[in-house]
Parts: structure tokens; sequence; C-alpha cells
């Protein structure tokens, strides 16, 4: 799976808590979902437990500490999927 | 140092809490938080939990610099009583952490004794916030600024002010410490004080 097909995916996962649509719409890699989609703290676990069950993988918590923009989470999924 | 969380527990519940119980709790907490829990986990206590938490975070990121994380797990809750719990950060810095709650809110704040929250609209009559007019409030946002750990602060002579802001609700609670405002020179006017 290509990095495209990656963020689509990664992108139906966050839609459900972002709270800044017009940084959604031009999500990339450099995107951060706290500072630029503003997805809150609170969901950002759900946002990782929806990851390990869309991919089938399971996410350690030294792993989720980097998952805070749209490259790492990105790599961390590469390398387990 | 300062930190603040406000949570609508209405929003922040998930249908699939009970479903997934299990794995946020090996996300968020260690073993010692689930001794002090007796195992027995509700959902407004997972967000009281929470709350705490995250204002041990943000406590723990303006005395560090520290870039933002998903670490829940690393500020734990080590004593917890009706008003108040320890929260043991990363660094084994031990801070004292206040709350309140009520049935579908929760506010939680770490800082010094004078330190004072501002909000621009009705929370709650039980909540330590003094009112604070919306366009005062907007001079204030306007002079906020974050630095690259996303900790948000006032420039005021060339001096960083830090301050603690929730961003529940869009930003709808702002706190710092009571000696600022007259440092700041802004002329506050507040609706009404508590």
């Amino acid at each position: 799976m290509n990095d495209n097909q990656l963020i689509e995916q990664l992108k139906k996962i966050v839609e459900p808590y972002v709270q800044n649509q017009e940084a959604f719409q031009e999500i990339n890699t450099s995107t951060s979902f706290i500072e630029d989609l503003q997805i809150n703290s609170a969901h950002l676990v759900d946002v990782i437990l929806d990851i390990e069950d869309e991919f089938n993988v399971r996410i350690e918590n030294e792993e989720m500490e980097q998952m805070i923009n749209v490259e790492n989470s990105l790599k961390i999924i590469q390398s387990k999927i | 140092m300062l930190g603040t969380d406000l949570l609508y527990i209405d929003d922040a519940k998930r249908k699939s809490f009970k479903k997934r119980k299990n794995r946020l709790i090996e996300k968020v907490f260690s073993a010692s938080e689930l001794n002090l829990l007796n195992h027995r986990l509700t959902e407004k206590k997972f967000w009281l939990f929470w709350c705490l938490k995250e204002t041990g975070y943000k406590y723990y990121q303006q005395q560090t610099g520290e870039k933002d994380k998903i670490n829940p797990s690393a500020f734990q809750i080590d004593e917890l009583n009706s008003t108040e719990a320890k929260v043991l950060l990363p660094n084994q810095e031990l801070i004292k952490v206040y709350f309140k709650e009520e049935a579908s809110l929760l506010f939680s704040w770490s800082g010094p004794k004078n330190l004072v929250h501002f909000s621009t609209e009705q929370v709650s009559e039980r909540f330590p916030f003094k009112r604070i007019s919306k366009t005062a409030f907007k001079q204030l946002l306007l002079k906020v600024k974050k630095n690259t750990a996303n900790v948000p602060y006032f420039e005021f002579l060339n001096e960083k002010i830090f301050i603690s802001i929730t961003h529940e609700n869009h930003w709808k609670i702002i706190s710092f410490k009571q000696d600022y405002l007259s440092d700041l020179g802004l002329g506050i006017e507040f609706d009404k004080y508590r």
C-alpha cells in the first residue's frame, strides 16, 4: 500500500474527530493531528484504537507517543502491515 | 508552571467505551493506577483520570518544553480524593492537581495559588471561573502565542508569560497568574467576579 492510499484510509479514521475542516481538506504528511486538525486530546487515543482496528495491527505505547502527525503515523503503520 | 483541562463528558463519551475498555486501560493507565481504581473503572472515572493527566501533561510541557506526545500512561495519578489528586510526572516530580466535577463537566488545574481562570460564557456556578467579556477575551487572545512545543504564552516586554488554555469548545477557558493582569496592563473588565 502506498502513502496516498494510506493517507486516504487515515483520513476516514480521523474525520469524525477533526475540528478544522480546512486543514483536513489539505491533509498531507506534515499535517499535525493536534495543531492543524485540532483533534481534541481526549480523542487521540480513539484515533490510535481506530488505526489498530482498521489495519489490524497493535500499536505499542512507545509507538503511540510519536503518532502526533500524519508522517509519523504512516511510518508506524507501514512498518506493521 | 501551570496546567488546566476542561472536559465535557457528554462530548467525550463514546458508544464503544465498554467494548474498548480494556484496550483503553492499556493505553492510558499504569499498573499502580489500576490498583488505585481498585480495578473498577467507570467511564466517568476514566474521564476524571484523563482530565488530571492532561493537566499534568500541560504543566510538564511548560516545564520542559517537550513537544507534543501521546503518552497518557506517563502521567500517573498517585493519590486521589474528592477534590484533588497527586500526579507523578515523567521527571518524577509529584504535583498537586485540583478538580471540580459535575454530572457532565470536569475541570482540573495545577499551578500557583493565585492562579485565575477566565471564561467568556457561563459554564457552571460551581466552577471557579471569572467571567470576562468576549471583546476583552479577544484582546487577550490576540496576544497569545505558542512556542515550538505548542505551549501557549503571552509576550510582555520581551518576557514570556506562560498561560494555560483549554481547547475544549473553542478555547473557552484561559488561566494565568493573577499578578500578570496588572503587568499586562490590558485593563480587563470582568463581567462579574466570583
